[in-house]
């Protein structure tokens, strides 16, 4: 049987999560792992703006907040502990950076979205190949915090467990917020595989079912 | 509410090629996977979406000149460099520098012949500076001989693979059977299709690794897994099936390093001018534990 995971993220062992004062115009090399930023810029720019892409949904937008995630790993460079974890710790910079600017923004009610959670694709669509465009407008019907869990699992293949450990949420709230979003995925790029048509019977029901009663409300408004 | 549906949540949260189903929160799911195929069936299923939807999810442009607006940025940033102290390391240049300084330093000298506290002081000295030159000149030649680590990106990765092809895989090259392998480059569990002949190479960057052939009977073109004892930091993904971005020629390719201590896999597709197979058909779907 394979061996349980520790209890904590590995990725918080090896690094601190960006807090604290920052102190402007840092060194730009980490005295304790040797890491050059502009080494940490070329190996993981691309990544990272890719990142930032999924998350803000908007090129621009996700220049500037790789701009911004560098220039906090700059001021937080001394505490990158280990040089191989430093994808891992760019990472959760960016995350970090990505939250703030949520912060300065009204929530969003995730009902007001209307996230068809009780509409799961009962199996997950087979699909080849994913139009990046699709799951883009895929992407952007989920609230933020749905959207977030699900690219920490995707993007940094974080366990459930290591997600609740960064957002220092429950466990269960991660699960449910993972499921879902992936199922909200599931159906709208199950939805999309031909023609705009579902595949599958259930998927196609389920649409039908959820129409039905959109008109139901809409009449009963 | 079926079976399916109860473990929904569970299903969700298992990573492929992860060691979830070990985790508490996972254990209705393990449990059900050895009593039943359905549910194995559905799992093997949204693996596949999720390499689907990560493969997807990297299938981004990245804007032009971006990485130089970064470094501009940074580099405007940057602080002015420390004035030198104690706590400053030398770079092996001005070490040398130094050494070599000292070296021709030397206090005012005594007529030969004379034993006095000057004279010892001062070939003492000379001796400390000599060795000093010459550890700084030994350190110079290890850096020389064992480059210091750097990190590979995988766009950077995709654009050596051809000359990994070229310097492996050649059609020339010379190959052994299947049997034994070598232990120091074990084949990834993932791979299914079996070992039909193997070599050994050096990558560009002079990294001890053994290529795989796995290409299955009746397959067009070839399969290969490279298998690299690395020296360098390999910025790819710590679990097999997410394509590699970059490729060019045709080629299509895999590439994972499950942890810093472990050997680097490439997984490459050479399609032989036939569309080929994406390198995902060649893992195994079921996590493997």
């Amino acid at each position: 049987m394979a061996q349980r995971l520790p209890p904590h993220s590995p990725a918080a062992d090896n690094m601190q999560s960006p807090s604290g004062p920052a102190r402007p115009g840092e060194q730009a090399t980490c005295e304790a792992t040797g890491v050059d930023l502009s080494a940490l810029i070329v190996a993981h720019h691309a990544a990272l703006y890719r990142y930032a892409y999924r998350l803000c949904g908007c090129a621009t937008e996700a220049e500037d907040l790789t701009q911004q995630a560098f220039l906090m790993a700059q001021r937080k460079l001394h505490q990158l502990r280990e040089a191989d974890r430093a994808g891992a710790w760019l990472f959760a910079v960016l995350r970090s950076c990505f939250l703030k600017s949520l912060r300065r923004q009204r929530p969003a009610s995730a009902a007001a979205l209307n996230l068809e959670v009780d509409q799961f694709a009962a199996h997950a669509p087979e699909v080849e190949e994913i139009d990046r465009d699709r799951l883009a407008a895929a992407l952007a019907d989920l609230p933020e915090e749905f959207r977030l869990v699900v690219l920490m699992f995707y993007f940094e293949d974080l366990s459930y467990q290591q997600i609740a450990e960064q957002l220092e949420i429950p466990i269960g709230t991660v699960m449910s917020r993972l499921s879902r979003a992936k199922g909200h995925l599931r159906r709208r790029l199950g939805e999309f595989e031909e023609s705009g048509e579902s595949i599958s019977p259930v998927l196609r029901n389920n649409k039908v079912r959820a129409e039905e009663r959109k008109n139901s409300a809409r009449l009963r408004a | 509410m079926n079976r399916l549906d109860e473990l929904r949540e569970q299903i969700d949260a298992c990573r492929a090629g992860s060691d979830d189903l070990s985790l508490p929160e996972l254990a209705g799911l393990a449990q059900s996977l050895e009593e039943g195929d359905s549910v194995a069936a559905e799992l093997d299923r949204a693996h596949r979406f999720d390499r689907s939807v990560i493969s997807a999810l990297h299938d981004v442009p990245v804007p032009e000149g971006l990485l130089q607006r970064l470094l501009e940025k940074a580099a405007a940033n940057q602080s002015p460099a420390p004035a030198a102290d104690s706590t400053h390391m030398p770079s092996v240049s001005s070490a040398v520098d130094l050494a070599l300084e000292s070296a021709s330093e030397s206090p005012a000298a005594e007529p030969i012949g004379l034993a006095s506290p000057e004279t010892r002081r001062s070939w003492l000295w000379k001796i400390g500076s000599l060795s000093a030159a010459a550890a700084a000149a030994g350190i110079v030649a290890v850096i020389v001989t064992f480059p210091p680590r750097r990190t590979i990106t995988q766009d950077q990765l995709a654009a050596e693979l051809p000359q990994w092809l070229s310097d492996a895989a050649s059609p020339g090259a010379v190959w052994k059977p299947a049997s034994p392998p070598p232990p120091d480059f074990p084949k990834d569990r993932a791979v299914w299709p079996p070992v039909v002949r193997w070599r050994s190479f050096r990558t560009p960057a002079g990294e001890s690794a053994v290529v795989y052939d796995v290409t299955p009977p009746g397959t067009l073109g070839r399969v290969l897994l490279f298998v690299v004892s690395p020296r360098n930091k390999y910025a790819v993904h710590g679990t097999p099936g997410i394509a590699l971005t970059g490729m060019t020629g045709g080629l299509r390719a895999s590439a994972w390093q499950r942890a810093s201590n472990q050997p680097l896999y490439v997984l490459v597709v050479d399609p032989d001018g036939d569309r080929g197979n994406d390198p995902k058909f060649y893992l195994q779907q079921r996590p493997v534990g």
